[in-house]
């Protein structure tokens, strides 16, 4: 039997390590609790910005619509970190040439995908469930893609965010049910290269076959 | 990369460990796969030979299936996925997970009124999908090499036998066995075309769209797995192997 006293300590015991779980959490910290919430809110509004684009329909020019899919892109996603890490390690070892050639194709298969592809995010509704720091560069917002159309079962979907000091919270990746597009991509670029002898000029140009490719299905 | 719907489908479809599944591999300094894939010739020839049979067999039948009603579809997604249930259970035993063993078995017998067939239980709680393969996992059992099996698809050593034992101890068999013997053969196929037709535009994306669908199927695989294995191994420090992002 635990007596009053005992009680109170045992009570002030817990609420000593809750504050510490806290403040070593980041939770205490305001600023970085408000990283937390433009994290979620920059997701949010990227949907609802596609949605927008979306809902204009044939009254806009496919060429306009690229554009703003093309802002899009620049606006929310941090595209330069994301062509140099789908390339890998290999980016290191790239000559000036070679980078500003894989950034180059690898954009308008980026660009050009989201193109075809953007409109079918919007048969899926996300709802955020939890919003969490990975250290102190990296934000997760974790959430339930439902579809629309009932035709898929719901879906756990994280958007990373790179959240670097001073500078602005932008998309990195997005990951569904536990399978990262950006890993993905860059375990598929990078063992393109290791299958080409360490080859870096191999990935830019199956990049561009691919871009060449999908720009073809897409004017279909 | 890409940040569009299909991808969702791709990575259910990693779920199905069909042919296209497929390992958030970091590739290390010398960008060689952090993955054991020492089989990789043969792998990729196997894996070749999976996707002709998905050419001639599986894709057409599931563009069939695809014409059929939607509550046909959903009626047999919700059959392979009750099927499933005595495995989990099982292995949820085995693992300790005891309340994950009491929802599957609840999922099943409830569901089973209709052959599983319509979700009875939908909106209450679901169970965590279990394997033997995880059942081996728990038990400090190390991963193995990667593994395309012919008509299996991508596995590791250790998650292939899993499935070994599944086949066999899966208590659903012994259940099936009063079935006819054209209900019991034609399980299988009906539940393989089932789910090719559920992730039908996943499984087409990786098939006609990546730069070496191998490699990507291998990727998703291991990421899938990965994620599976969160609740039976220790948790690791590793930032989402993100780091070298900011790097």
């Amino acid at each position: 039997m635990i007596g009053t006293s005992g009680f109170r300590i045992k009570q002030r015991l817990v609420m000593f390590l809750t504050a510490c779980l806290l403040i070593a959490g980041g939770l205490g910290h305001p600023a970085f609790a408000d990283r937390l919430s433009d994290a979620e809110n920059l997701v949010g509004k990227l949907i609802a910005e596609l949605e927008r684009i979306e809902a204009q329909g044939d009254s806009i020019s496919e060429e306009a619509r690229k554009k703003a899919l093309s802002g899009l892109m620049d606006s929310y996603f941090d595209v330069e970190g994301i062509t140099r890490f789908s390339a890998g390690p290999y980016w290191r070892a790239a000559s000036k040439e070679q980078r500003e050639a894989y950034s180059a194709v690898f954009r308008g298969v980026l660009l050009t995908e989201a193109s075809t592809r953007f409109q079918q995010i919007l048969n899926f509704s996300f709802t955020p469930t939890k919003v969490e720091a990975r250290g102190d560069k990296l934000i997760l917002v974790t959430g339930i893609a439902m579809d629309n159309s009932g035709e898929f079962p719901d879906t756990v979907v994280i958007w990373r965010l790179s959240a670097i000091k001073n500078a602005p919270i932008q998309i990195i990746d997005l990951e569904i049910e536990n399978i990262s597009m950006l890993k993905t991509q860059q375990d598929e670029n990078t063992a393109l290269i290791k299958r080409n002898g360490g080859d870096f000029d191999a990935l830019i140009e199956a990049m561009r076959s691919r871009f060449e490719a999908v720009k073809a299905s897409a004017s279909q | 990369m890409v940040y569009q719907p299909h991808a969702l489908k791709i990575a259910i479809a990693s779920l199905l460990a069909l042919f296209l599944t497929g390992c958030s591999a970091m590739p290390d300094s010398a960008g060689k796969s952090a993955r054991d894939d020492p089989f990789e010739d043969a792998n990729r020839a196997i894996f070749a030979f999976n996707l002709k049979v998905d050419d001639y067999a599986l894709e057409p039948a599931a563009r069939a299936l695809r014409q059929t009603p939607p509550g046909v579809q959903t009626a047999l997604r919700n059959h392979v996925e009750w099927a499933s249930l005595p495995k989990t259970a099982f292995n949820s035993a085995l693992q300790g997970k005891l309340e994950n063993a009491v929802i599957a078995t609840l999922n099943f017998a409830i569901n089973g009124l209709t052959f599983g067939l319509a979700d009875l239980m939908e909106g209450e709680g679901k169970p965590e999908f279990e394997d033997f393969g995880q059942t081996l996992a728990s038990a400090g059992i190390s991963e193995g090499p990667y593994v395309v099996a012919p008509l299996l698809g991508s596995h590791t050593g250790r998650s292939l036998v899993g499935w070994g034992v599944d086949f066999v101890t899966n208590p659903y068999g012994q259940l099936a066995a009063g079935l006819p013997a054209s209900a019991r053969n034609a399980s299988i196929p009906i539940s393989v075309t089932s789910l090719r037709a559920t992730y039908f535009d996943a499984i087409n994306d990786v098939k006609y769209n990546s730069l070496d669908p191998y490699s990507r199927a291998q990727s998703a695989f291991y990421q899938q797995r990965d994620g599976l294995l969160r609740d039976n191994l220790p948790a690791s420090e590793a930032d989402d192997g993100f780091e070298s992002f900011f790097e």
